[in-house]
């Protein structure tokens, strides 16, 4: 699918409304103006070559990474992954949380509270995402909470490939809160079939237009 | 709703409610009468608003809505949602949809995390306590090398560093084929004044000395304290030697060569002797001995200085006419 | 023929997607069979489209590149502060709704367009046509 198409405009559009609608929530939640960039969405095919992640995924997302993951398998299988690395991850929880510890603050030791956060903040986003796709392209998605693991970015390329999934759907995120920017992304990892799957309601939907 | 699954719900030890879709709570467990002290009877029947006003969000609103709608689990975590049910204990909060004979319903589900919020502060404590303690370690380690490496009166280089940093300059200076000059400082009259005037004028005196030696110099010289009333001072990256009497006229004019006291003045005269590697010596007490001697030639000559090198320069001439 | 192009409400879509472009112009036609609209895929392009075509309402989008929905309100307004203006868009922060109602725009709609949202918006445009004659 090729950035030109009507079907990727759909599919970004989906995207950014999950996000703008995380982005509320959150804010609502914390009681903090979010700013978001205009993310644009990345597909990526394996087919019969390897895919080298590193370079889709920027320098950013580099050394230890916290990833809260979604599985799902009813109607479209894969997993959804929110991904940052782990000194944005300590600053975002940082700001949800209105901490100013001084010694704390920049802490890589992630707690059990941490994890929690981190749980909750991954439900928002990914189930934003998730919801608007499964809305707008009538798939209904069941899926549970999401999964918080922290990962080395290496061992993090390592499980992707592992993955039966071929495709993937890379959206980087930038939120601004308080004046600081914190850049993550969110990785959508499907099957073979569930690619297919999508792009054929995204068809039905460009076809509804057309017809 | 089965016998049984009503029974394990009710003495569950997770807080749970089932609300109906008109938002009237249901089910209402042991575990939510216990933290929230109201009864089954008081809540059953009841809007989840009313029975639990903290809940009335309008993202908790949006949330529970969601979830009827479109069967997503929501999370709400105890740190970022303080105030949802309990201030003295701490919840994480679950929903999810569960239909029921062709109905829906929204179970929450309250988790404690009280353990792992007392576990976590007081590993948080310890970690400041810990932080504090290597700030006062490190503090400690400041002051050790204090003592260690400066004179306490003066406040400079004490001998020891003096060597090590000789050291070092002295390989600099080798290897980069640059003028390494060394000064050795005399106070005139000192014992005379000591015994004058007694041991504080004398401790003051020595303070101004290294006060005036430190101004004179150049950022990156080293000012020690050799022993009793001598200073050493090493002058690394010379462009010419010759410059030693530029050195030698600001020590001598400084402003702040006076010492007054109880209707006294004192001018602080002081002999220096000039050295410079590797015309004086390739090693450091070489380049301290002819400083020295050169020291003491400008003390009998009353002089303010004198410059060992000019008169290995002398000599050469001298050897040379003759 | 000058009278028939009187009658047509000219609206002025601005978004940098295509899809949502497509669907808020397919909800509109479906309540207002008049209407005429024409597209625009970022805040220059729209500014200019604007001043070419003077709609009658603009449909802006929030989060778009170069000249973002803000920036682009504030220019139509500085053309013509009674231009009406209907912002769609996913962000729907507290803040930022605030902060663009007080501009004067005609409405807020939350993204996505909906059926229900489109027939109160056509209403209102409905409304605000029978005042203006």
């Amino acid at each position: 699918m090729c950035v030109n198409d009507f079907k990727y405009d759909i599919l970004n559009e989906l995207f950014n409304v999950g996000v703008g609608k995380a982005a509320s929530l959150l804010s609502e939640i914390i009681s903090k103006t979010i700013l978001l960039n205009i993310p644009q969405i990345k597909i990526l095919n394996r087919k019969d070559h390897e895919l080298n992640l590193e370079d889709y995924l920027p320098k950013v997302l580099d050394g230890t990474l916290m990833v809260s993951s979604i599985s799902f398998k009813e109607r479209l299988t894969g997993k959804a992954n929110l991904i940052f690395p782990a000194k944005e991850m300590r600053t975002f929880i940082n700001l949800c949380l209105n901490k100013t510890d001084d010694n704390i603050s920049d802490d890589m030791n992630f707690t059990d509270i941490d994890f929690d956060v981190i749980k909750e903040i991954g439900n928002i986003i990914l189930n934003c995402i998730l919801g608007e796709i499964g809305n707008h392209l009538d798939m209904k998605l069941d899926y549970t909470l999401p999964e918080v693991q922290v990962f080395d970015r290496i061992d993090f390329d390592k499980d992707i490939k592992r993955d039966e999934c071929k495709s993937i759907i890379i959206l980087y995120i930038t939120f601004v809160i308080d004046g600081t920017e914190i850049r993550g992304a969110v990785l959508v990892d499907l099957t073979l079939n569930s690619l297919n799957e999508l792009m054929k309601n995204l068809n039905l939907i460009e076809d509804e237009f057309n017809g | 709703m089965d016998e049984v699954l009503q029974d394990v719900l009710l003495n569950i030890d997770h807080g749970i409610i089932i609300l109906n879709q008109n938002l009237h709570i249901i089910v209402w467990n042991k575990y939510m009468q216990r933290i929230m002290g109201i009864s089954s009877e008081n809540a059953v029947n009841c809007n989840v608003y009313q029975v639990l006003p903290n809940l009335n969000k309008n993202y908790f609103r949006a949330a529970i809505e969601s979830a009827f709608t479109n069967g997503c689990k929501m999370f709400f975590s105890d740190a970022m949602h303080r105030d949802l049910i309990s201030e003295k204990e701490h919840f994480n909060l679950k929903l999810s949809r569960i239909d029921i004979d062709k109905s829906k319903y929204i179970l929450f589900e309250f988790i404690s995390v009280t353990n792992e919020y007392m576990r976590v502060h007081l590993l948080r404590s310890n970690m400041n306590q810990l932080c504090l303690l290597n700030k006062g370690l490190k503090d400690k380690q400041k002051e050790i090398k204090k003592i260690a490496y400066y004179d306490e009166l003066t406040g400079v280089a004490n001998r020891t560093l003096f060597y090590e940093l000789a050291e070092k300059l002295l390989f600099d200076a080798k290897r980069n084929h640059y003028l390494l000059g060394l000064m050795f400082i005399d106070v005139n009259q000192f014992k005379n004044i000591n015994d004058t005037y007694g041991h504080e004028i004398g401790d003051i005196l020595l303070t101004k000395v290294a006060e005036v030696l430190k101004n004179s110099t150049r950022n990156n010289d080293v000012v020690a304290r050799y022993g009793g009333d001598e200073f050493l001072v090493l002058l690394p990256h010379m462009q010419n030697f010759e410059n030693y009497k530029v050195i030698a006229s600001k020590i001598a004019n400084a402003p702040n060569r006076f010492i007054r006291f109880g209707g006294h003045e004192i001018e602080i005269s002081l002999s220096i002797g000039f050295s410079f590697y590797p015309h004086n010596g390739k090693m450091i007490h070489q380049l301290i001995d002819a400083a020295d001697k050169a020291m003491y030639t400008a003390k009998k000559a009353q002089k303010v200085c004198h410059c060992a090198f000019c008169e290995s320069v002398d000599n050469k001439r001298i050897h040379q006419e003759q | 023929m000058k009278e028939k192009a009187n009658n047509m409400i000219k609206i002025l879509i601005v978004d940098d997607s295509l899809f949502s472009q497509k669907t808020t112009a397919g909800f509109l036609k479906k309540y207002l069979k008049d209407a005429d609209i024409s597209f625009a895929n970022d805040g220059q392009a729209g500014f200019l489209k604007y001043q070419e075509m003077k709609p009658n309402y603009v449909f802006v989008d929030l989060l778009m590149p170069k000249i973002n929905g803000k920036e682009l309100i504030l220019l139509i307004k500085e053309q013509d502060s009674n231009a009406k203006i209907f912002v769609v868009s996913a962000d729907v922060q507290k803040n930022v709704k605030d902060e663009i109602e007080s501009y004067h725009i005609m409405s807020f709609v939350n993204k996505p367009f909906s059926d229900e949202k489109a027939q109160s918006i056509c209403q209102m445009i409905k409304d605000d046509q029978n005042v203006c004659k």
